[in-house]
């Protein structure tokens, strides 16, 4: 199966910090009968998406209301590089890529304190209108914020 | 604003922030009752963590929850910074409390939470002692029972004068010792009557004050002293008998029966304004 690395973008439009919590991991015994603990797969899709939020709420945006439209998600694909830890710092990188007409995608990546990458994230997402329940075309305001 | 019910100990074995993610808020408005509780287990686990155990392994056991106390004082949103202090109280043998001060963004309170946390063992599924190593860790948190229970349940606590010391319990020695030497003299036909029944009410009746200064129940230490009322009547009534049926030679006074009565009634006073009895002089 082939799969497109991610990669790292010219210009990052917005750094934050996130901490992973007790929840975001799990811990079991493995077959070699250590105990692993780790920030689960699934929980760093959440991590990513908490980035994103605040990407949004850095500049004014929210899902709900974002330069006076809507998005929708059309894809997420991630790739994991190193594993993280409860109660960890990480520094989360996001860049505004790929400016279509109605989409452009979120490249995510989360970085250990001491600059590992430990995942890249990939956002698609298309501008939607939920009322005429169609896609629309990138408001200018944005477009010009991140082209 | 609301008011705080759970005492918070002074003092703070740990702390840690956590910053508050947009998908803590419920329907956009602020992060909910139970959510607040992700948060509190989420600063639980550091704790123990932070204390070089895992919850499920304290010297070999783990512990469970009992019940749980949370004071709401305020709201939490969006990229608050939520600071957590945990304390410890109230060590006893099996239990002991665990207190979670939430605040956010210089010291806005949050929330108070006490847990009462039991030690388990799950190879017998059973509750059982704090180990001694854990115990030893926390001496400030034995012995403090003023922190015991949220204001609100709070009773007035006294200390009773202590029990060796207490008149009518010499009295009601007295009085036992008494009837003894009274029934040596009862006939011999009522050996199986009056003399049993003498003998055991009079005993009876210090087993039960005994019980009613004792008990950690409130509600015993109240039966306890109906008992010991009604059988002090009872033993009256029999002394009247056998006087009545002429075992009675020489006068005896019994006074000890009359003192007896006479202290009850600052003996009932005392059980009931003391609810809660601290026992460590008895």
């Amino acid at each position: 199966m082939s799969y497109l690395e991610i990669a790292k973008p010219n210009k990052i439009h917005f750094t934050t910090e996130l901490k992973t919590r007790y929840s975001d991991s799990r811990s079991a015994f493995v077959s070699s009968g250590i105990v692993v603990s780790h920030v689960t797969y699934e929980n760093i899709a959440l991590l990513v998406n908490e980035a994103f939020d605040l990407f949004l709420e850095y500049f004014s945006y929210s899902k709900a209301n974002i330069a006076g439209s809507n998005i929708i998600v059309s894809a997420l694909e991630l790739s994991y590089h190193a594993e993280l830890q409860a109660n960890q710092k990480i520094i989360a990188e996001i860049s505004v890529t790929d400016m279509g007409t109605k989409s452009f995608s979120l490249i995510v990546f989360l970085n250990k304190e001491d600059g590992t990458i430990a995942a890249k994230g990939r956002i698609s997402l298309i501008f939607y209108n939920y009322k005429l329940k169609k896609t629309e075309p990138i408001p200018e305001e944005f477009r010009r914020k991140f082209e | 604003m609301s008011k705080e019910y759970i005492t918070f100990p002074e003092k703070i074995e740990f702390s840690t922030e956590i910053p508050i993610r947009k998908i803590d808020l419920s329907m956009d408005l602020h992060v909910s009752f139970a959510s607040i509780l992700d948060l509190v287990f989420e600063a639980h686990l550091q704790f123990f963590e932070f204390l070089g155990y895992s919850v499920t392994n304290i010297h070999g056991k783990s512990i469970i929850f009992a019940n749980l106390n949370i004071d709401y004082l305020g709201e939490l949103f969006f990229k608050d910074l939520v600071k957590i202090d945990v304390a410890l109280a109230n060590m006893h043998e099996k239990y002991f409390d665990l207190y979670f001060r939430v605040q956010k963004n210089q010291n806005i309170p949050v929330a108070i939470v006490k847990i009462r946390v039991l030690f388990f063992d799950y190879s017998v599924r059973k509750v059982v002692a704090i180990p001694i190593e854990f115990k030893n860790k926390f001496p400030f948190a034995c012995f403090q029972p003023n922190l015991e229970t949220t204001k609100s349940l709070d009773y007035p606590t006294k200390t009773k004068t202590k029990w060796k010391q207490m008149q009518i319990r010499q009295s009601v020695q007295a009085l036992v010792k008494e009837i003894y030497e009274y029934t040596e003299n009862l006939p011999p036909h009522e050996e199986k009557n009056l003399f049993l029944k003498l003998r055991k009410l009079a005993v009876f009746i210090l087993t039960q004050l005994t019980q009613s200064y004792s008990n950690k129940i409130y509600v015993e230490r109240m039966k306890s002293l109906l008992r010991l009322e009604a059988s002090l009547l009872e033993l009256e009534e029999l002394l009247e008998l056998s006087e009545s049926l002429g075992y009675l030679h020489t006068k005896i006074d019994f006074h000890n029966l009359k003192e007896t009565k006479q202290l009850l009634g600052e003996f009932r006073n005392s059980c009931l304004s003391v609810k809660k009895v601290i026992l460590s002089d008895t």
